[in-house]
């Protein structure tokens, strides 16, 4: 895989939800074409982390947020930004399939209609792109037209994926994509994760899925970033003494 | 992901590892006790000991590879079961070692029997018998506090180890050189004095995983 350099940098960046200061000066840099994963405990603000790099945070009562997110370059906190083009450059795939109760063409098309593809031709080869992307094609190439409900856990996480991938977007969000996924289909969303060639940023409470499928990894605990490097090195020797604490099972 | 029985049971791991350890060391210290006496009764005692460590190495590797399956541990626990299983094999390692050494006491009363002739002991061998245990003595006790301060000054006393041998060799060689009959003899001292340089490796090895294992740098192949 192509290490870039950063696609998202953030930069000192506090969040407050109301009194509460959920982020405490983090600053990060995420690599491009990387898979970037967030661990710490409940609580420690990682998923608050990770929803300000699409600002997915805009409409919380009380927030707050102070310094910097620059996402492929542009500020996405700045005055003349707009949400809904940072969602096009920044996809998101959530902890439950949450497919529309709709046929697997159409979850696919949802997005790239809204925008304007008319074309059935254009529909129809999007359509196939994203789902070979996301590693479904071949699962359901003779079923486009069956609800994605009626599909298996990991299939409807992965019609997510592709229903994201179909707006082609630079960088995914992943909020524990797998919680919910038995582990064969853990396994199909991790083996995509890992082929992918994408900048994803994941947020897992698996330990072991942030050593399978990322480069790199960030821990946050209460609030602060802890620590962040290659995912071999703090999974071999963290500098730090609360990522070992955490990471081997001995906090509390 | 880890509960208090996987920290139970690597503490138990780590027990057992240093058991392994004040063994072997005894047996090491029997042998060169009997290669200074000429005790062919402290060597036998070293023989028939090995098999127990032997059977030691079996049961810690089977532990570690246990808890690594069962834990998936990481960080500091996975650095300390990785090493386990190579602290395991050196330790047996030196088991054999000082049986091996126990072996050469009995190689030089058999000769002495025989009515072969027999060169004096030279002091440079006892010198680096000495050395050797206290050394591997040095690697263990490093383990046993995880000072890898300690450690990283245990891997200085390897070139004295080496040094000794070059000068028993050379020494022994002369001998024979001087007497062809005193071969049989200097046969086994020069195997000894092999067999202490290869004790003193294995102690390096011990304290570069003491290293490991405390910073996870691998400094391995460097001495």
């Amino acid at each position: 895989m192509v290490d870039d350099g950063p696609i998202i940098s953030a930069r000192d960046v506090n969040f407050f939800y109301g009194a509460f200061h959920a982020l405490r000066g983090v600053s990060l840099d995420i690599r491009a074409n990387q898979v970037t994963a967030l661990i710490g405990p409940s609580g420690c603000g990682k998923s608050t982390f990770l929803k300000l790099l699409n600002r997915m945070n805009d409409f919380t009562p009380g927030a707050r947020l102070s310094g910097e997110i620059l996402v492929a370059g542009r500020s996405i906190y700045g005055q003349d930004s707009d949400p809904v083009s940072i969602r096009r450059l920044v996809g998101m795939v959530f902890q439950r399939p949450n497919p529309f109760p709709k046929s697997i063409y159409d979850n696919i098309c949802y997005g790239p209609r809204l925008i304007g593809a008319k074309k059935k031709a254009e529909l129809d080869a999007l359509v196939e792109k994203a789902l070979r992307a996301a590693a479904l094609w071949d699962d359901v190439k003779d079923k486009l037209g069956k609800s994605a409900l009626e599909l298996s856990g990991g299939q409807q996480q992965r019609v997510c994926i592709a229903r994201a991938l179909a707006l082609e977007p630079e960088i995914l969000l992943m909020d524990e994509p797998t919680s919910a996924l038995d582990p064969i289909a853990t396994a199909k969303v991790e083996e995509w994760i890992k082929s992918s060639g994408m900048s994803i940023v994941i947020v897992t409470h698996n330990m072991q899925q942030a050593g399978r499928v990322s480069d790199y990894t960030a821990f946050f605990y209460m609030g602060e970033l802890v620590e962040f490097g290659p995912t071999m090195d703090i999974f071999t020797r963290p500098r730090e003494e609360r990522t070992e604490n955490y990471i081997t099972g001995r906090f509390g | 992901m880890t509960g208090g029985s996987f920290v139970r049971e690597l503490a138990d791991l780590r027990q057992k590892l240093v058991d392994m350890g004040k063994a072997v060391l005894t047996m090491v210290e029997t042998s060169v006790e009997a290669l200074l006496s000429g005790d062919e009764e402290k060597a036998w005692w070293v023989i028939n000991h090995d098999k127990d460590i032997n059977a030691q190495e079996n049961q810690n590797v089977d532990r570690a590879i246990r808890l690594i399956a069962m834990n998936q541990p990481v960080a500091g626990d996975l650095r300390f079961l990785a090493s386990s299983l190579r602290l395991a094999t050196e330790l047996e390692r030196i088991g054999d070692l000082g049986a091996n050494l126990a072996r050469r006491v009995l190689g030089v009363a058999k000769l002495t029997k025989e009515g072969a002739e027999i060169g004096p002991t030279p002091p440079e061998l006892s010198s680096m018998a000495q050395a050797a245990t206290s050394m591997l003595a040095k690697a263990l006790a490093a383990f046993n506090e995880r000072d890898s301060v300690a450690a990283e000054l245990v891997l200085t006393l390897d070139d004295v180890i080496d040094d000794f041998n070059r000068r028993v060799r050379k020494l022994v060689l002369g001998s024979i050189y001087a007497n062809g009959h005193l071969a049989a003899w200097g046969l086994e001292i020069i195997n000894t004095s092999e067999r202490l340089e290869r004790l003193g490796d294995h102690a390096t090895n011990l304290a570069e995983e003491v290293i490991y294992v405390a910073h996870g740098k691998n400094v391995r192949h460097k001495y």
